[in-house]
C-alpha cells in the first residue's frame, strides 16, 4: 500500500509530502513514494525529499526539454505501476492539473482539484474545494481509492527528520501522442512566480494609465512582495504580461498579504485570491464587491492612499 | 501514437454516424481537416448565487444560467483555427439537460454548425470530471473523432481543469493545456502556453486537444443575423439510451454536501479619512501582526 508525491517544486514536494505522511494512517497506506521525474537537471535531490517525508525516491528520466503532458502522464502511470496505490498528491499548478487529470483518466478515478482539505479515515478519503466561483465550499467522497488530489501550496506544512533512505531508477518508455515541443522562451522579462509571493500586490481597474503602475511596484518594493493584476489588464490592456493574471483561470494565489489596488473584485478574480492570509482593498467605491471580502477597506483615492501606505510601511519598518 | 490514434478512430463509419464498421483512415496528418469540436457548459451564473441563511446552502434553484465564460474562447479560438485549416464541420457538444440550448444559441450565433446536448440517466450534480469526460469521448467516438478539439480550461460554476486533459487522454490523443496563442495548419497546429518557467511552443499534430482561457483571444460578438440564423442549426438531443457511459456514468468523486464559504474577514473599513491617517492605522494592525517590518 502507498500513496505518492509527484511536484516539480522542491518546496511544493516537501508539503506534500509531509501531507501524504499524515493521510497514510487513515487510508490503512503504508509506504511514501515522491516521483522524481522529469528532464535531467530538473530533478530533485533525492536526500531532501528523503528527510522531508519521502520513503523512497523513484527517479524517472525523460528525454525532453520541458515539462510535456504526455510523457510525464506516462512516467506517473508507470511509476505508481503494480504497487497498491491509495493517493496521489500534485500541486495544483497549470502543469500539475494537466497531469493529475489525465492520470487519473488512465486510472479511471476521481481527482479534486485545488483541494484544500483532505480528511483520511477507514480507508476512505473526504476533501473540501472551494466551489461557485470561489462562495461556497464542497466537501467530496472518493467513490473508490486510488484518489488523485492537487493542493495549493500552504495546505501541509513541511517536515523534516524523516529517514527515507531508498533509492530506485526507473526506465519509462513513454508516448508522445503525435506532440512535440519545438521552442522553448525563458521567463519573459517581468515574468512572476506569484504563487511563491509572500505579499501580492494586485492592481486594477483603478489605475488610470500603464505609468500608474509605479504605484504598485513602489509598495510592492516596499513590503516585499510582487505585483499582480486582474484579467483586463493583462488580456485587455496589455499593461503586464498573463504571468500576472490573478483569478479564475488565471493564478491562485494565497499569500499572507494581499493588496487589491483599484480592484473591483469581480467574483472571478475573487476566486484567484480568496485564500490570502490578510486583505487590504483599497478602491474609491465604497459600494465595490471588494470591500465584501477584505480585512481592511480603504475607501478613497488610490493615488493618494498608495503612496500613504508607502510612507507608512517605510516608516514602520524603520523603527 | 499510430495505434492510439487508429484506436480513437476504430469505430467510426464512413458518414461519421455509423459504429459498426471499421474503415480504414488516411494517415495522421495527411487529410483533410473536416471535424473540429469544442466542449462547452451550461453553468449557473455564479455571481448571482444567493445563500440560503437558514441552511447556509448556496440556493441555486432560480439562478439565471450561461455558457461557461471561456468557452465562448473556446469557440473563438476553434473558429480561428477553422479558417487556418481551410474550413471542416464545427460541433459543440455538451453534457447537460435540454434546456442548455439557450447557451448553446450563442455559440451557434458564433459561428459552430451544430449542437448535440448529451443527457444523462442521472441528475447533473452528480457527475464529475471522469464522467463528463468519459461521456464527451464516448460520444465523440460514435461520432468520428475530430482533428481537433478545444475547450475552456475551467468552467465557472466548479472550477476542476479536468475535462479537457481528462477527454484528451480518454480519446488517446495529445493535448496542450492553457493556450496562449494557435497557429493552425493543415496537418498541425501550434500551439504555445506557459510553462510556469517561460513560454513553450508545441507542435501538435491531428488529432489534438486544446483549453483555452479568457487571455487566449476576445471572443467575437455575432451580429443579428447571425443570431436569427442560429435559431435554424441543428440541436441534437441524445439521451442516456444513446451510450452506456450516460445510462451509467462513471462517479469518481461523490458530492456530500456544499456549504457557503464563511467569510472570516474583519471587515474594516475606513472611509472619510485623509489617506495618511488611514495608511497609518493600517500599517500599525499589519506591523502587530507581524506581516510588515519583520525583516
Amino acid at each position: 500500500m502507498v500513496l505518492a508525491v509527484f511536484a516539480e517544486e522542491e518546496k511544493w514536494g516537501k508539503e506534500l509530502l509531509a501531507g501524504a505522511r499524515a493521510l497514510a494512517p487513515g487510508l490503512k497506506g503504508g509506504k511514501v513514494l515522491f516521483l522524481n521525474i522529469g528532464p535531467d537537471g530538473a530533478r530533485k535531490d533525492p536526500a531532501a525529499l528523503l528527510s522531508a517525508g519521502a520513503d523512497e525516491v523513484i527517479d524517472v528520466a525523460l528525454p525532453l526539454k520541458a515539462f510535456k503532458v504526455e510523457e510525464y502522464t506516462d512516467a506517473v502511470v508507470a511509476a505508481v505501476a503494480g504497487c497498491d496505490l491509495k493517493l496521489l498528491l500534485v500541486p495544483a499548478t497549470k502543469n500539475g492539473r494537466d497531469v493529475a487529470a489525465r492520470v487519473a483518466q488512465r486510472l479511471q478515478v476521481g481527482c479534486s482539484t485545488d483541494t484544500v482539505a483532505l480528511r483520511a479515515s477507514h480507508g476512505s478519503l473526504e476533501v473540501d474545494r472551494a466551489v461557485l466561483g470561489g462562495s461556497a465550499l464542497a466537501t467530496l467522497r472518493f467513490a473508490k481509492l486510488p484518489a488523485v488530489a492537487t493542493v495549493p501550496s500552504g495546505v501541509f506544512e513541511p517536515k523534516g527528520g524523516h529517514q527515507g533512505t531508498a533509492k530506485r531508477t526507473m526506465e519509462v518508455t513513454t508516448d508522445a501522442r503525435n506532440a512535440a515541443i519545438i521552442g522553448i522562451a525563458p521567463q519573459a522579462a517581468g515574468g512572476v512566480r506569484l504563487e511563491d509571493a509572500k505579499v501580492v500586490v494586485a492592481a486594477g481597474r483603478g489605475l488610470k494609465k500603464k505609468e500608474d503602475l509605479k504605484l504598485c511596484d513602489a509598495l510592492a518594493a516596499a513590503v516585499g512582495g510582487e505585483v499582480g493584476c486582474t484579467r483586463p489588464l493583462s488580456a485587455d490592456l496589455k499593461w503586464l504580461s498573463e504571468s500576472h493574471w490573478i483569478g479564475l483561470s488565471g493564478k491562485r494565489v494565497r499569500p499572507k498579504l494581499y493588496f487589491a489596488v483599484g480592484v473591483s473584485g469581480q467574483i472571478q478574480h475573487v476566486a484567484g485570491m480568496r485564500d490570502s492570509g490578510t486583505i487590504v482593498a483599497i478602491n474609491k467605491d465604497p459600494d465595490c464587491p471588494m470591500f465584501s471580502n477584505t480585512d481592511y477597506g480603504l475607501v478613497g483615492d488610490l493615488y493618494e492612499i498608495v503612496p500613504a501606505l508607502v510612507a507608512a510601511i517605510t516608516a514602520a519598518k524603520g523603527r | 501514437m499510430r495505434a492510439a490514434w487508429l484506436r480513437a478512430h476504430a469505430r467510426e463509419g464512413p458518414d461519421g454516424g455509423a459504429l459498426n464498421t471499421v474503415t480504414l483512415l488516411p494517415a495522421a496528418g495527411g487529410g483533410a481537416v473536416t471535424r473540429i469540436a469544442i466542449c462547452a457548459k451550461h453553468v449557473v451564473d455564479v455571481a448571482r448565487v444567493k445563500i440560503d441563511k437558514e441552511t447556509n446552502e448556496p440556493i441555486l434553484k432560480g439562478v439565471g444560467k450561461k455558457v461557461s465564460v471561456a468557452d465562448k474562447n473556446a469557440m473563438e479560438e476553434a473558429l480561428r483555427l477553422k479558417d487556418a485549416v481551410g474550413g471542416a464541420q464545427l460541433v459543440v457538444y455538451t453534457v447537460g439537460t435540454p434546456d442548455a440550448k439557450d447557451s448553446l444559441k450563442e455559440l451557434l450565433a458564433m459561428g459552430a454548425d451544430k449542437a448535440v446536448i448529451l443527457t444523462p440517466s442521472v441528475p447533473l450534480s452528480q457527475l464529475d470530471s471522469l464522467a463528463t469526460a468519459t461521456i464527451l469521448a464516448d460520444a465523440m467516438r460514435a461520432d468520428g473523432v475530430p482533428q481537433i478539439i478545444v475547450c475552456g480550461d475551467a468552467s465557472e460554476d466548479d472550477t476542476s481543469s479536468q475535462v479537457g486533459p481528462r477527454l484528451a487522454e480518454a480519446l488517446g490523443i495529445s493535448n496542450v493545456s492553457i493556450a496562449l496563442k494557435t497557429t493552425g495548419h493543415t496537418d498541425r497546429v501550434e500551439v504555445s502556453r506557459d510553462s510556469g518557467n517561460g513560454t513553450i511552443t508545441i507542435d501538435a499534430r491531428f488529432p489534438t486537444l486544446i483549453t483555452v482561457t479568457e487571455e487566449t483571444n476576445k471572443p467575437r460578438l455575432p451580429n443579428i443575423m447571425q443570431i436569427m440564423a442560429a435559431t435554424k442549426k441543428p440541436v441534437e438531443l441524445r439521451g442516456p439510451e444513446t451510450l452506456p457511459s450516460l445510462q451509467h456514468p462513471p462517479v469518481g468523486l461523490v458530492p456530500v454536501r456544499v456549504v457557503a464559504l464563511p467569510s472570516d474577514r474583519k471587515g474594516i473599513i475606513l472611509k472619510d479619512l485623509p489617506a495618511a491617517e488611514m495608511a497609518q492605522r493600517v500599517v500599525a494592525d499589519l506591523k502587530k501582526a507581524g506581516l510588515i517590518g519583520g525583516d
